[in-house]
């Protein structure tokens, strides 16, 4: 039996997005987490983009569906259609370009209205590698990202600087929020307790065929 | 009144009268008639003038004054009248006077026909005697005044002028036969002194005949004529190049430098001994086919290199002696060499329309003998099969077998004419590329760059230069119209029809299928060789024009727009271009059938609408339809790179992908779309606009799956959104204007929840206070 089509080859599963100004290299940051690869010419995204990938944290497989998003996407019901669902955000700068750095403000507003209360977010300081252009003190970013309990990176997609830690970190807080979360639920007597209901509910639930049969394992 | 002799005397017109119409002697009696005549009429400037009269009329010259070589000891009658070349009018009498001392006592021998010992001990060498003959033949006629006289001495002096030529050729004969060619070179000097330099070479010539000496083969050709028998050939020509250097020898030592002849008497061997010779080699005919006249061209260069330039050169006829005689081969020849000119065009058109015709044949017989083999393959097969099948029916029920027995057969033999049908469209569709032969196309180039390089052999004959090029030219456009009424028109047309025929979802129903034949074919892969063939004929055309005809100047580049010949190029390249972009139109509408195909067995209705349940096992991946149609798509794009040009290629690719776009439109509107499938639809969407903006590179045709892409996030948006999802139709300009309103229109109300939002969408659609949204 394929495992692909027929059952899950995982334990839990992320929905991430993507967030930041046009052109602060979410699109690379995303392929080179996914694939490891770079594209020196890449365009700007239409629409949306998607890609995965399962890590383990804590013995647990957790896929991340992560989503890129356009920078400059106007419409609200859109970018509503992304954040919904989603855990975790990561929200990217240009270290070389002050403005995409202001900008994330508005993102981080943008986000907090429309996604889940308990999303886990990180601030990523993207083209580290772009040093002698740096506009972005990264004391700055710290502290802002300290001030909004946002996890901070400084990454480079280019040189695969911090790529995968940035995400690792990212996946490993929500999935310490998932399974706090779900002792929760637990001690308030759901069943089973592993899918979350109610309309702001933030965690794509891992289904329920695979916890039943891990229920049994266990 | 009595009119006397006296009385007319007096007149000095009458007596001017009378004196020009005296002979000499006459002149000087009249003169002294009397007194008046002798002082007063004929007195001495009178006389003066009517001597130097006559030396004017010999041709001696009038001077001023007085010459200081009066008389010249050295005078003679065989030269007197090489020596004195001029007078005055004052020395006139006594120039003549001794003109008259030296001929007149010939000329009087002459008038008494005293022909024996007519010349005087003096002059004892025969040319002395040729000069006085040719002397007293241009002195003679200054005495036709008094006629009777001088026809008497006009006879005379011609016959025996013809005895003393006779007698000169006969002691040149005796001198010749005693090889005792320095009398010979003698009598000619004095026969070229008499004017009869052509009795010399007429002696020359029948001494040395060239048809009593020399020997030529009956046949230069082999037995069976097919070829020439390069040997005897050989042998032929050396000898006759033996024969005319000996006489090029002989001639140098009997006519020296002095007297032509050489030139006139090969000219005569040519003209009247070797065309016949050439001629009746190159007349030997069994059809067009084995006419011997092809061989032209090689007797022609063998002449060349084989005889003249093998001759040893000649003093007598001078140094251009070899172009001479070259000429005089083409000049003599020229007839032969037309009609072969002729022969060759229609000879390369027969060579030409035999080769198509028998390639038609075989593939014919080819064709047929494999259907012949699938049909019994096939009929083996449901024998086979029947058997089988009537064996279980057998085991599991005796009724039905006995029910449906008789059906079967029926229904078998159905199914055996369909399979058969199947095979041999997917049959033909291998051999598509066989429709066109890249060798045979190669070898009628080769063949008619042969027979040009042949025609070329004559191309330095300036008579013939416009003829031969006229004949390259009408042969190149045999080719062309050869290759192109009876190679690639047959070619092609079948080639279309059986892609035409082609019905990929047909063949996917093949039931029976042949295990040697490989059951999935591409109809434009197996197109685009054809192409790919016709594309490397046209270059090999092309390079052949450049290479055989413009650079050796067969066709005039300057002014090729004049001329027909590329006109015939361009309607084959023309015509070649028209069966390309035909094929590749029904090629795509296959390919399309096909993309349809796959949208239609491969598309599951839950790919965009699936289960809430079973969401979380699927991977965010392009669905397998997406995948096989890229893969196809994949497969197709890139056929035509490098089998024709850029623009083509373009235009290919560009009409498969904006039907592709269509094709996907519809599948969008031909499938229900959830807000959970949303991101499925997206995944193929931006999986399609991959590969048109990074792998089929179109830019044109970038902005419609660009265009598709923002379509897909319509449905990404939530029903409670409907109010805004409105406004995003409205927005044309996000869609890249790819679309139109209405197509946005249909589009969306393929959302799952359709029904739900739909008044909201239309209130904000259909103007209801929103400002932003217009309708035309």
């Amino acid at each position: 039996m394929n495992n692909e089509d027929y059952g899950y080859d995982y334990d839990y599963l992320f929905k991430i997005v993507l967030i930041g100004d046009s052109g602060v290299g979410k699109s690379n940051l995303l392929s080179r987490f996914t694939t490891n690869e770079f594209n020196m010419e890449s365009k700007s995204t239409i629409g949306v983009e998607f890609a995965t990938r399962t890590i383990e944290v804590e013995g647990k497989k957790i896929k991340a569906q992560i989503w890129d998003t356009a920078g400059q996407e106007r419409y609200r019901a859109i970018t509503s259609a992304y954040y919904r669902g989603a855990v975790g955000a990561l929200i990217v700068y240009d270290i070389s370009k002050s403005s995409s750095y202001e900008n994330c403000n508005h993102w981080l507003t943008e986000l907090r209205e429309n996604a889940d209360e308990n999303v886990a977010v990180g601030l990523i300081g993207n083209k580290s590698d772009l040093g002698h252009l740096r506009a972005v003190p990264t004391d700055e970013a710290k502290n802002f990202a300290q001030e909004n309990q946002l996890l901070f990176t400084e990454t480079s997609a280019l040189n695969s600087e911090n790529v995968d830690q940035a995400f690792r970190e990212l996946i490993t807080a929500i999935y310490q929020m998932v399974s706090k979360h779900q002792v929760d639920m637990n001690e308030y007597g759901n069943n089973a307790g592993q899918v979350p209901k109610g309309p702001t509910i933030s965690l794509t639930p891992a289904p329920a065929k695979k916890s039943k049969s891990s229920n049994n394992c266990c | 009144m009595a009119t006397t002799f006296d009385d007319m005397l007096q007149a000095s017109d009458i007596v001017l009268g009378i004196s020009s119409h005296l002979s000499t002697t006459d002149y000087l009696n009249f003169r002294q008639i009397n007194k008046e005549v002798y002082y007063n009429h004929l007195k001495k400037t009178v006389d003066d003038q009517i001597w130097a009269n006559k030396l004017r009329r010999l041709g001696l010259k009038y001077m001023e004054s007085t010459s200081e070589k009066l008389i010249l000891t050295e005078i003679n009658a065989a030269n007197v009248l090489q020596e004195l070349t001029s007078y005055t009018v004052e020395n006139a009498k006594t120039v003549y006077a001794q003109l008259y001392r030296l001929l007149q006592p010939f000329v009087q021998k002459l008038y008494k026909k005293e022909l024996s010992g007519f010349f005087p001990n003096e002059y004892s060498d025969a040319l002395s005697h040729a000069r006085i003959l040719m002397n007293l033949a241009t002195y003679i006629p200054i005495e036709i005044a008094d006629y009777s006289r001088y026809k008497k001495i006009r006879e005379n002096l011609d016959i025996f002028r013809e005895l003393f030529i006779n007698t000169v050729v006969k002691e040149m004969d005796l001198g010749y036969e005693n090889r005792n060619y320095d009398c010979v070179t003698e009598f000619v000097a004095v026969l070229s002194e008499c004017g009869q330099i052509n009795t010399a070479a007429d002696f020359f010539k029948s001494k040395n005949d060239f048809s009593v000496e020399v020997q030529l083969p009956e046949s230069i050709l082999n037995a069976d004529s097919s070829d020439v028998d390069s040997d005897c050939l050989q042998a032929a020509l050396d000898t006759t190049k033996a024969f005319l250097n000996s006489k090029i020898v002989l001639a140098d030592k009997i006519f020296g430098e002095s007297f032509p002849v050489t030139l006139n008497y090969i000219e005569n061997i040519i003209a009247n001994n070797l065309t016949d010779f050439f001629d009746s080699q190159l007349t030997s005919s069994h059809g067009l086919l084995s006419a011997s006249i092809k061989f032209m061209p090689l007797l022609y260069i063998n002449i060349k290199n084989s005889l003249i330039d093998g001759l040893i050169d000649s003093q007598n006829a001078g140094p251009r002696f070899k172009n001479i005689l070259t000429e005089f081969f083409n000049l003599y020849l020229e007839p032969k060499i037309l009609s072969y000119l002729e022969v060759n065009v229609q000879l390369f058109a027969a060579k030409v329309q035999e080769e198509f015709v028998s390639f038609q044949n075989e593939t014919a017989l080819k064709e047929q003998q494999q259907n012949e083999q699938i049909y019994n393959s096939l009929r083996s097969k449901v024998s086979d099969q029947q058997l089988l099948d009537e064996k279980n029916n057998f085991l599991s029920s005796f009724t039905k077998i006995f029910k449906i027995s008789n059906n079967s057969v029926s229904q078998e033999e159905e199914q055996l004419q369909m399979s058969y049908n199947l095979n041999v469209m997917n049959n033909n569709l291998h051999n598509i590329e066989m429709l066109v032969s890249l060798d045979l196309c190669y070898k009628v180039v080769q063949l008619c760059k042969t027979h040009i390089e042949d025609m070329r052999t004559f191309l330095d004959i300036q008579n013939l230069k416009d003829e031969v090029k006229l004949r390259c030219q009408e042969t190149f456009k045999l080719l062309i119209s050869g290759l192109s009424r009876d190679h690639f028109k047959p070619g092609f047309d079948k080639a279309i029809a059986v892609l035409e025929q082609y019905d990929p979802n047909q063949m996917k129903n093949l039931h029976i299928e042949l295990e040697n034949l490989n059951s999935h074919v591409e109809p434009l892969i197996k197109f685009t060789e054809i192409i790919n063939t016709g594309d490397i004929v046209l270059q090999m055309i092309s390079i052949f024009y450049k290479n055989e005809l413009v650079q050796i100047d067969i066709v005039d580049k300057n002014q090729d727009f004049l001329n027909d010949i590329v006109q015939v190029k361009k309607n084959f390249e023309t015509m070649i271009d028209d069966y390309v972009a035909n094929g590749l139109n029904i090629g795509i509408n296959k390919l399309m059938d096909e993309v349809l195909f796959v949208f239609g067995s491969l598309q599951l209705p839950t790919d965009y609408n699936p289960d809430p349940s079973l969401l979380g096992s699927r991977e965010i991946k392009p669905s397998k339809a997406a995948y096989k149609n890229v893969e196809l798509l994949l497969n197709h794009c890139f056929l035509l790179t490098g089998a024709t040009d850029k623009g083509t290629i373009d235009i290919f690719q560009q009409e498969i992908g904006e039907r592709f776009f269509n094709e996907i439109v519809k599948n969008i509107k031909k499938n229900l779309i959830s807000g959970d499938g949303a991101i499925f639809l997206i995944c193929d969407l931006n999986y399609y606009y991959d590969f048109i903006a990074n792998r089929l590179k179109q830019k044109n045709i970038v902005p419609l799956f660009a265009g598709l892409k923002t379509v897909g996030q319509l449905y990404l948006v939530s029903g409670s959104d409907s109010k805004e999802l409105g406004k995003m139709i409205c927005d044309l300009g996000r869609f890249q204007g790819v679309f139109t309103q209405e197509e946005i229109y249909e589009m969306v109300q393929r959302r799952s929840d359709w029904v739900k939002v739909r008044r909201d969408v239309e209130k904000v659609m259909y103007g209801l206070g929103v400002s932003d949204c217009t309708i035309i």
